[in-house]
């Protein structure tokens, strides 16, 4: 069961649906100016024989419309998105913690669960 | 799956982590992550005067409109005391002052106590009401709440939540070696060492196991200990008698369904003392113990170390 039921503000949902869409859409945006350039350095390759080009890939991810979210301001307790907590009992995990089995997983920085 | 991306920087007064398995949503779940802790420090710190938890301690008691935010906290901590047996409880507020931890651990130890207070017998915690209908929340006088065992953790449980759902990506959000997971994880599993202190990084003594889903914790009586002038305490309050626990276990690490969940079950085993492991066992939550003297005890299916 899931334990944490979010009873999402409208403005939280609203905004988190639309972060949501707007990272969907740089990603199609971000393969599409991959998409763009390449054929615009081939044009060049092929306009000017001899001549080397650089290719400017855009990075993953920049694409697209800059994202100023961090202009915006951090909200009011109030809007961030509501829970409710339910059950009885303490819960065990879905899939317990397992031995780590050679190669390694990857994670690049390191996890430390520790005393804090 | 592509290798995840991740970041790490001081918040809540501890080390708080971030990995996703889409490294393109990183600066988007930094941004998640930051708002969350934002909301829950300014909800929750017992040690910043303009917090709504402040608020409350400071008006002695009665009924108060607050924040919903506020209100799921100490539900939860509600719910974690009533799910431990009163083990864990968040009344605890004036206990933890008396022992002197009445500010800012790092400055706990560094010159005397503001509000030093006699032994503080702990309040029972079901005389505190949360009503979400009317948003408010209800406290007898004199009783003063504390929610450091559930609120760390409940951060960690919304804001991977709130990243997976948000960003489509695996998560994996630890707040002081308080764990939550989201979305699917990397091959294999999130790897997470346990040890005693987080702080010790990668080079620390311990275990690694991995983890695919829900939450895991680890409570110690190594990492927050001090001198209060009359010997050695630490910071998990025994509510029976009002002062720091004995040391049976040194370290205990769960993993439950929830952060909240392991938090709760990690820090009540270090409450309970040698009733610990019986009361892990009967719950079937993976457990991790270990004693002052390093002796380990696994319960609940926790996989043996690697050899």
């Amino acid at each position: 069961m899931d334990r944490y039921q979010y009873r999402s503000d409208p403005r939280v949902a609203a905004r988190d649906a639309g972060l949501r869409r707007i990272y969907q859409l740089t990603r199609w945006v971000g393969f599409g100016a991959l998409g763009a350039v390449g054929l615009v350095a081939a044009y060049a390759a092929n306009a000017n024989p001899g001549r080397s080009t650089s290719s400017p890939y855009a990075t993953s991810g920049t694409g697209g419309a800059a994202r100023s979210l961090a202009a915006q301001t951090v909200p009011q307790a109030a809007a961030v998105p509501e829970l409710s907590t339910g059950g009885g009992s303490l819960t065990p995990p879905a899939s317990p913690p397992a031995p780590v089995t050679a190669p390694a997983p990857v994670t690049p920085a390191p996890v430390v669960s520790g005393g804090s | 799956m592509s290798p995840a991306a991740s970041v790490s920087f001081d918040a809540l007064g501890t080390t708080a982590g971030l990995h996703v398995t889409d490294p393109e949503a990183l600066r988007d779940a930094q941004w998640l992550l930051n708002e969350e802790l934002g909301a829950i420090d300014l909800a929750c710190s017992r040690f910043r005067g303009d917090s709504e938890l402040s608020r409350v301690n400071a008006a002695g008691g009665g009924e108060l409109e607050v924040s919903r935010l506020l209100l799921d906290a100490v539900e939860a901590a509600l719910r974690a005391a009533r799910v431990s047996a009163g083990t864990v409880v968040p009344t605890v507020g004036r206990a933890m002052r008396a022992i002197g931890y009445d500010r800012d651990f790092a400055l706990v130890g560094a010159g005397p106590t503001r509000s030093r207070i006699a032994g503080a017998v702990v309040p029972a915690w079901h005389t505190v009401a949360v009503d979400h209908e009317a948003s408010t929340l209800s406290v007898p006088p004199g009783v003063e709440l504390d929610l450091g065992a559930t609120a760390k953790a409940l951060a960690a449980d919304r804001a991977a939540r709130r990243i997976g759902t948000s960003l489509d990506t695996g998560v994996l959000v630890n707040l002081g070696g308080d764990i939550a997971v989201a979305g699917d994880a990397p091959d294999g599993g999130w790897s997470v060492l346990v040890t005693d202190d987080h702080r010790d990084g990668t080079a620390a003594d311990g275990e690694r196991v991995t983890i695919e889903s829900g939450g895991l914790a680890t409570s110690s009586t190594t990492v927050r200990r001090w001198d209060d002038g009359g010997g050695s305490v630490h910071h998990i309050i025994d509510p029976s008698r009002g002062t720091s626990a004995d040391v049976v276990w040194r370290t205990v690490s769960v993993a439950a369904d929830s952060c909240v969940d392991a938090n709760t079950a990690s820090t009540a085993a270090i409450i309970r003392g040698d009733e610990a492991p019986a009361w892990l066992g009967g719950l079937g939550l993976p457990s991790r113990l270990v004693r002052a003297d390093g002796t380990v005890t696994r319960l609940g299916g926790w996989p043996q170390p690697e050899v």
